[in-house]
């Protein structure tokens, strides 16, 4: 009974953490129709950040988040100039591009931190909560849960309630239309680009104290964040968010049962047995050509 | 008003248009009628900044129009409503019309649009809330152009708005146009049905693969022996 109700606890804040990458994901998929396979690099290089500027330079943990946000952000932004836009017309250029960059990424780490050494992340807010059955979460991980849903709940509420937010989305199912709005599908881009790449710079920030920073550890996350936005139906933000907390109960019991490696080969399958037999995903309601 | 002289389009090699002109003055009402493929949507795009031209020039009052991007169109004052109706099918009615409005800061002007809306398309209003996908053709037609007049454009541009659409629906749209050129808005109407467009403009161009057959008053045109045989199945 406590390791259920632990793997719970677990669970919510694995769901923060996928549901961070997804969406940064989905969200640059729906408004470029580009796969940024870079993604997960993103989410390294804001553990990177963190790796140096807080347990490096001794910076306070919550400038080093912000720092990891604004460096991650700055990346995308420069990603949609430099490798994005000049390939507008020709979507798989863009996706090129990003794996390109994911290598270029890997190695610049491995230069910087070296390969195989533990990157050594204390954590910033030590001590843990005592819940009742004796369910512990470390505060690092509380507090990691709770900015996830944060930022979660404020990007639900841009695209919402807000002007923008519509455009965005109404870019993301309709390019021309959009356009026809009088809305720059040029800069909605950038700004799902910054947005997204933020996302993934924070959720990496916020895992640095809590897993193995090393210059591989993107796989995993594209590897998540693919199953996750697959499932949701990719293009559906909810749809992703759902999955995403979906596959953290599922991934966190499975691992806490079985095996990590079993999670992610039955994550896989699942998402294979999704584009079989419904490619929409759970939400999604349309496929992009 | 808008002046489109010796424009040329095309898709890879294949040229869609070839060298069309035409012209719409202040308040004018004017169509472009021809068969599926003949170059109608093409020229809309051309002028509205969906496609480039190869050739030409496009002038809306004293700016030029050709190699500016869609949207900054927009805010010149050229709303378009495109075929197919394109409505954002997940977000709600309101949302939708609220889009239309995306150029603008004035609050006040675009809850009397709004209103204006609202008042000559009253089902928009019943459905506000609603997802614009769930509503039938019609209804989503109404909502393409009620969303372009939220942009309180100067010249409407409207591609085949009857398209699929039942015969009432269409009398519909027909009195709507009539009301929204009252407002002093121009409108370049682009339609198959030529019948339905000769009804209601002015002036009219007979585009065929790519190029203009002839053009003239609505009345000239329906007195034509091409016209009637070709377009009016007379």
């Amino acid at each position: 009974m406590e390791l259920v109700l632990q793997s719970i606890a677990n669970a919510l804040v694995q769901s923060g953490f996928f549901s961070l990458w997804a969406v940064g994901l989905v969200l640059i998929f729906g408004v470029m129709g580009i796969i940024n396979f870079a993604h997960g690099e993103m989410v390294m290089v804001g553990a990177y950040t963190v790796w140096l500027l807080y347990a490096g330079q001794g910076l306070p943990f919550p400038l080093a988040l912000l720092a990891a946000a604004l460096i991650v952000c700055l990346l995308g932004l420069c990603m949609e100039r430099f490798l994005f836009q000049p390939f507008r017309e020709n979507p798989l250029g863009g996706l090129i591009n990003s794996i390109g960059l994911l290598f270029i990424l890997q190695v610049l780490a491995v230069q910087i931190g070296g390969l195989g050494l533990m990157k050594h992340v204390p954590p910033a807010f030590p001590g843990t909560l005592e819940l009742p059955f004796e369910v512990r979460i470390p505060v690092q991980r509380a507090v990691a849960l709770v900015v996830s849903l944060g930022l979660l709940a404020a990007v639900g509420w841009l695209l919402t309630w807000t002007r923008l937010g519509w455009a965005l989305r109404a870019v993301s199912m309709d390019r021309e239309a959009a356009a026809l709005q009088g809305i720059s599908v040029r800069r909605i881009g950038m700004f799902a680009m910054g947005l997204g790449a933020a996302l993934a710079g924070t959720a990496g920030a916020l895992m640095a104290p809590l897993v193995r920073v090393e210059p591989y550890m993107g796989h995993a996350v594209i590897i998540t964040a693919f199953i996750v936005a697959i499932v949701g139906g990719i293009g559906s933000i909810r749809g992703a968010v759902l999955a995403a907390v979906l596959y953290a109960f599922f991934h966190t019991f499975v691992t806490t049962y079985y095996s990590g490696t079993l999670a992610t080969m039955l994550g896989l399958f699942i998402m294979l047995l999704v584009l079989v037999i419904k490619p929409t995903g759970l939400m999604g309601s349309r496929l992009r050509e | 008003m808008l002046r489109v002289d010796d424009v040329h389009v095309s898709y890879g090699k294949v040229a869609a248009l070839r060298g069309l002109s035409l012209r719409v003055e202040e308040g004018g009402f004017s169509a472009i009628i021809g068969s599926n493929g003949a170059g109608k949507s093409s020229a809309l795009r051309a002028i509205s900044g969906l496609v480039p031209i190869r050739g030409g020039e496009i002038h809306f009052g004293d700016q030029r129009l050709d190699g500016l991007s869609a949207d900054r169109i927009v805010r010149l004052g050229v709303a378009h409503v495109p075929e197919g109706r394109r409505v954002f099918k997940d977000l709600s009615v309101r949302e939708n019309l609220e889009l239309g409005a995306y150029t603008r800061r004035d609050r006040a002007g675009i809850n009397t649009d709004l209103e204006w809306v609202y008042q000559h398309l009253p089902r928009l209003k019943e459905r506000g809330g609603q997802q614009a996908g769930t509503m039938s053709g019609g209804e989503q037609q109404m909502l393409a152009i009620g969303r372009a007049l939220m942009a309180r454009p100067r010249l409407l541009l409207l591609d085949e708005p009857s398209l699929g659409l039942a015969p009432l629906i269409v009398q519909g749209i027909a009195r709507l146009l009539r009301e929204i050129q009252g407002r002093g808005i121009s409108i370049l109407l682009v339609e198959q049905n030529a019948e339905l467009a000769l009804e209601l403009v002015r002036y009219g161009y007979v585009l065929e693969t790519g190029s203009l057959r002839m053009q003239g008053t609505a009345v000239e045109l329906m007195g034509n022996e091409h016209v009637r045989k070709a377009y009016l199945g007379i």
